[in-house]
């Protein structure tokens, strides 16, 4: 049977684009609605299905995952479908289970070490990359480059998963340690208050973004940034002294973009420009915070968050035997590394990795440009890496057809939504498609790709239903946030309205007072971010994208899971 | 022994235990400290006694134990003694002179409670505590009933689990005479049990109360999920309520009781009142008290028809048993946290 006759790609071709084999081969597959919707141009898609399938098999098989052998991918038009790959042989589950348990023991001991290690190995390579002199490189160098960089991001995948699979077990087995004394789980608001109130390395961009707003007003630049568009702002601030001052001082703009301007405004996707190359995105959230005004939320907020975080670890201790204690809390604070893990390692992981990839890619389109092998240097998100590659050196082949037909295919199928969250013969039984993702007992699918059933409450008489994902209520005006492009029309005491979230949009968090998704769990980005901004956040309503309408009145409740419109303008 | 066959709930007291069994002495003490029990009386363990010998049964039961002596553990054979056992005491007649007594109780045990045929129940009680081992008859209504009820409880002693216990003591032929407790059956609206300790942490600064629609035995034979309540015992606080879908009750019907939905829009809805639980813990630290502070595991129930705080009865109480220390999550000593830490994933995710 062809299970997807509508969906068959024509203008895109590599070695995991789904197949009518796999959907007749594998029972389900699932769609990583949390990553790749709105559907990605080629070359992301190419590099985030190969990328994860490496990581998830390579680190399900380093460290011994009981059941699963890790997660299958797949491309579906510019979208990722997963599916986990079971182990089926007790005898193998034995021996792997000896394996796991050699191997989470000395995680949990060694975690901050290892993780030290992590980031070292990445850094090296990170600074290696970045002090290529992309410009004048000779064609064999960059080959050799574009190559290096796309292969380090494998193992970038593979470190990612194999810290992840680690960590989300100790976060799911602490959650079903307090199901019984306590009763809660990751959609009670005490499970919410344990896991906030940490520091992460994206709080520090927030923060310094913050803080050079606030230079920008000690400086008198306020009218620089209000009153020209934000493209202008830049070249503004260039002719005044202290507008030179703004951007060069130590602590300065310049200095923010170095450290953390190596992210993409959508993680992993290349077609739009890194903020080292275009600052307008950090430029945008600058202008939004002078609409703002007052203090930094997430210092004003810290001391409440941890004082009532410290409160609810003693809470939860007590609710455990004396003799217990010592390992429970060993539990407790990997379990709560997950979430602060979760939200870091996209800048060590993802960011940096994706932002070195598009310069390595954009040289080459640069170079293939230059002949007119292509119109336009950035059309290089058309090629897939072998197509660049074979072209790189010779600059012989000419790609404008290809990639003129490619753009035309994308461009048709980036409209095409929503796409289905499960496809395969368990597509039309979700219950059945969620045992046997259960079955593989991948935590990872399950807090953040995936998500888990929403539990409605008719009782509440709201318009949606979802899971609890970060405490308290709110009201405010909904946006509609699709992409990274909408959000510059978020205004401060907005309810951010979107299918997901990313980390390079953590910046506009100070001005959003509730998040509501469509899609999501308690380890998804909004989730941890929320709560450390203590705004409410209803993750997994399935629909509110759909159901919500930008500017409507809405009213957020993150205790309860619920949300309720109030004005229909 | 003293040959006394009925006691009257009141008159008893907790030294009592060798006449009427533990539970039916917990409950005289209860009742003379002033806590709201409901009344009743209980056939006390002579009245097994005498039950055994004059119908000759006893002889007929030792025939079928002593064959078990051969098979200790043959869990087959043990049903089918067991089998054999019931069918004995079921077809003997209660000797004339307790049946009259019993009767006789039982009319003024209605009478004082304004009817002719009071609703009770009917429990088993032991020299010591199993909990679940005996049985329990609820809503039984009419002499005939309550003698075959009184009858089934005495049999009970000889169910295959119990048989099974006795042969592991190696007592597969001592016979362990059991009392019957007779009470004035509350018709509860909500009823569950109650623990003066957190029963998992051991934190003796809280009581745990879980509570469920109808009578107590959808909580004790965790049918449903019940309501679970925890209360600061020092300050009476409610620290937390997490109120559960409760699908099914247990009701009385004309003799005996069934199992029924609860109606929908009552599933999601808390089954005690505030002020039933305060009133609960209040009660439980009174008991509790008694006992010298050792922790208590109480049944209860909130009366249909009967005013607050009329309406809060106390069923019966016995010393709250510990989870064993090497079952749920407990670490064994000697063992390290990391490797405590992996067992348990491996046990919760991966078996």
């Amino acid at each position: 049977m062809n299970w997807a006759a509508d969906w068959k790609p024509r203008q895109v071709n590599h070695s995991l684009v789904m197949s009518d084999q796999d959907l007749e081969a594998y029972p389900c597959w699932y769609l990583d609605e949390a990553h790749s919707i709105p559907p990605w141009t080629p070359l992301s898609a190419w590099s985030w299905v190969h990328g994860n399938r490496y990581g998830d098999l390579w680190a399900a098989e380093s460290i011994g995952l009981p059941r699963c052998r890790g997660t299958d991918w797949r491309e579906l038009d510019g979208c990722a479908y997963m599916s986990p790959v079971l182990v089926t042989d007790e005898e193998d589950v034995r021996q792997r289970e000896a394996r796991f348990k050699k191997h989470l023991e000395l995680f949990i001991q060694d975690y901050d070490r290892i993780w030290q290690d992590v980031i070292q190995e990445l850094t090296t390579h990170y600074d290696e990359f970045r002090a290529f002199d992309i410009d004048k490189a000779p064609a064999y160098k960059l080959y050799d480059h574009f190559e290096q960089v796309f292969n380090f991001n494998f193992r970038v995948w593979a470190l990612h998963s194999w810290m992840m699979y680690s960590l989300y077990e100790l976060y799911a087995l602490f959650e079903e340690l307090c199901r019984e004394p306590l009763g809660i789980d990751d959609t009670s608001v005490q499970w919410h208050r344990l896991m906030r109130g940490f520091e992460n390395k994206l709080f520090e961009a927030d923060r310094w973004l913050w803080q050079l707003y606030r230079r920008a007003m000690e400086l008198g630049l306020d009218s620089v940034f209000k009153n020209n568009p934000t493209e202008h702002v830049l070249p503004t601030l260039e002719e005044t002294e202290a507008g030179k001052k703004w951007l060069s001082e130590p602590r300065g703009f310049r200095e923010f973009l170095q450290e953390h301007g190596w992210r993409l405004p959508r993680m992993a996707e290349f077609n739009c420009k890194a903020w080292i190359e275009e600052p307008a995105p950090a430029i945008s959230f600058i202008k939004q915070y002078l609409a703002k005004g007052g203090t930094f939320e997430l210092d004003a907020k810290k001391k409440q968050l941890i004082n009532e975080r410290e409160e609810a670890e003693r809470e939860v201790l007590s609710r455990f035997p004396q003799s217990e204690q010592g390992w429970v809390t060993m539990l407790m604070k990997a379990a709560q590394r997950a979430g602060s893990f979760s939200e870091e390692h996209t800048f060590y992981f993802e960011q940096t990795s994706y932002s070195l990839m598009r310069r390595a890619a954009l040289a080459c389109g640069k170079q293939m440009a230059g002949r007119s092998l292509i119109e336009d240097a950035e059309d290089f998100v058309y090629l897939l890496p072998d197509e660049i590659k074979k072209n790189i050196i010779s600059l012989r082949l000419d790609y404008r057809g290809l990639v003129s037909d490619r753009k035309r295919y994308y461009n048709e199928y980036y409209q095409r939504l929503p796409r289905p969250a499960l496809i395969g013969k368990l597509s039309n039984d979700p219950e059945a498609a969620m045992s046997y993702m259960v079955a593989s007992g991948d935590k990872v699918m399950a807090k953040i790709t995936v998500g888990r059933a929403v539990r409605t409450k008719p009782e509440l008489r709201a318009d949606l239903y979802g899971n609890p994902a970060s405490p308290g209520v709110a009201t405010g005006l909904a946006r509609l946030i699709l992409s990274e492009m909408d959000i510059v029309n978020i205004k401060p005491g907005d309810v951010l309205v979107g299918i997901t979230t990313y980390s390079s949009w953590t910046p506009v968090f100070p001005l959003l007072k509730g998040i509501v998704l469509d899609r999501g769990a308690s380890l998804s980005h909004a989730a941890i971010v929320g709560r450390e901004y203590n705004i409410p956040v209803v993750v997994q309503t399935g629909e509110a994208t759909s159901q919500l309408k930008d500017g409507q009145g809405i009213k957020v409740d993150g205790t309860k899971g619920a949300v309720w419109i109030l004005s229909n303008d | 022994m003293d040959s006394k066959v009925i006691f009257w709930l009141h008159e008893l007291g907790r030294e009592d235990v060798n006449l009427v069994g533990q539970k039916c002495a917990f409950l005289g003490q209860m009742m003379q400290i002033g806590l709201p029990v409901p009344s009743g009386f209980v056939l006390s363990l002579s009245a097994f006694d005498n039950f055994m010998e004059a119908t000759g049964v006893r002889e007929e039961i030792s025939g079928y134990l002593s064959k078990l002596g051969e098979t200790p553990g043959d869990l087959r054979q043990a049903e089918a003694a067991s089998r054999h056992i019931y069918d004995a005491i079921k077809k003997r007649e209660i000797p004339q002179e307790i049946r009259h007594k019993v009767e006789a109780s039982y009319q003024k045990l209605s009478r004082l409670c304004g009817t002719d045929q009071m609703p009770v129940s009917v429990r088993s009680s032991g020299r010591e505590s199993h909990p679940g081992l005996f049985d329990t008859y609820l809503n039984v209504k009419g002499s005939p009933a309550l003698l075959h009820h009184i009858k089934c409880c005495w049999a009970s002693v000889f169910s295959p689990r119990a048989i099974a216990t006795q042969a592991q003591k190696g007592l597969v032929t001592q016979i362990e005479p059991i009392a019957v407790g007779v009470q004035k059956m509350i018709c509860a609206r909500s009823a569950g049990v109650l623990f003066t300790a957190d029963p998992i942490s051991g934190n003796p600064s809280l009581a745990v109360i879980e509570a469920s629609w109808g009578l107590g035995e959808s909580v004790a034979q965790a049918k449903v999920t019940p309501d679970k309540f925890i209360v600061n015992k020092e300050t009476l606080g409610i620290k937390e309520r997490r109120i559960s879908k409760k699908i099914y009750q247990v009701i009385a019907t004309e003799q005996g009781t069934r199992i029924e939905a609860v109606p929908w829009e009552k599933q999601g809805v808390a089954c005690l009142t505030d002020e039933e639980i305060t009133q609960l813990v209040k009660l439980a630290k009174q008991v509790e008290l008694h006992y010298r502070g050792v922790p208590q595991d109480i049944e209860w129930a909130v009366d249909a028809e009967l005013p607050f705080p009329e309406s809060v009865f106390l069923i019966q109480t016995r010393p709250v048993v510990t989870p064993s220390p090497r079952g749920r999550f407990n670490k064994p000593p000697g063992k390290g946290n990391t490797e405590h830490i992996v067992d348990l994933l491996i046990e919760r995710f991966y078996r």
